[in-house]
């Protein structure tokens, strides 16, 4: 199982639609991910510890280093396919960097 | 296709600002005597922006028409859930949303209060639909005023004239 942490500013629920994406595609793929989404002033460092890859819209200042790999995922939200690739496709590349099943 | 966002005509706005600061000073004094925010409103949303931009490069989905951008700020400074539309004389810079270094001059605001912080809503990935419409933006670009804006929203979406 692949964990991934994804984050917004909150009011729109854009964190949850990257989720949602990124669990279905990454599905798709033949990935067991699970993602979640949360608001980017309650990510700590300790909270990121716990995921493997972090997903927000775009790589935020959370005034510490983020030790995971980063993916931004912020064109999902445009919700156009040829906009999104890039991204799932980057997605896909760290997963498989991750070496776990 | 119906996209299911409900718009108001009297939430339809056509607006000139130098601005930032001038168009949410000027869109919150409109919407807190219609008891829509609070007071807070304005100073919020304008911080807000500055901290976690909204503007959405709309090139990618019709080159030469209006870029967007989607204020909002946190329930507690809002009193209803709706979207007002702004519509700008002059297009404001806003930063992108999805690379927030990059400046974009902003035509349209899809502005989305939300006074209920549970509500699991997709107003996000509606107005994302709406945006990328056949057409949308290209007519959204020809509107000049409040209600030819409103003739181009009632084309794809629910609309209200109240």
């Amino acid at each position: 199982m692949i964990k991934i942490l994804t984050a917004c500013g909150a009011g729109v629920n854009s964190s949850h639609q990257i989720k949602d994406a990124l669990e279905e595609e990454m599905k798709n793929r033949g990935f067991d991910v699970s993602c979640e989404a949360v608001m980017i002033k309650d990510v700590t460092e300790e909270m990121v510890s716990k995921f493997d890859i972090f997903a927000p819209i775009v790589k935020p200042d959370l005034g510490f280093e983020v030790a995971i790999p980063t993916v931004d995922c912020g064109p999902i939200l445009y919700r156009i396919p040829v906009m999104a690739q890039p991204v799932y496709d980057q997605m896909e590349e760290t997963i498989k960097g991750l070496n776990k099943k | 296709m119906t996209i299911q966002i409900d718009f108001n005509y009297n939430d339809i706005y056509s607006l000139s600002a130098l601005n930032q600061q001038e168009l949410f000073d000027q869109l919150g004094v409109a919407l807190v005597k219609r008891d829509d925010v609070t007071e807070s409103f304005s100073e919020a949303v304008y911080i807000r922006e500055t901290q976690y931009p909204t503007a959405l490069d709309m090139q990618p989905v019709f080159a030469g028409g209006p870029n967007i951008a989607i204020p909002h700020t946190e329930p507690k400074y809002c009193k209803s859930r709706k979207v007002i539309v702004i519509r700008l004389n002059q297009p404001i810079d806003f930063y992108n949303m999805i690379n927030p270094k990059q400046n974009l001059p902003v035509q349209y605001l899809f502005a989305i209060l939300n006074n209920d912080p549970s509500a699991q809503t997709n107003i996000l990935a509606n107005l994302m639909d709406l945006f990328k419409s056949d057409h949308f933006l290209e007519k959204l670009g020809k509107a000049q005023n409040q209600k030819e804006v409103y003739d181009v929203l009632k084309q794809y979406a629910n609309v209200v004239c109240a």
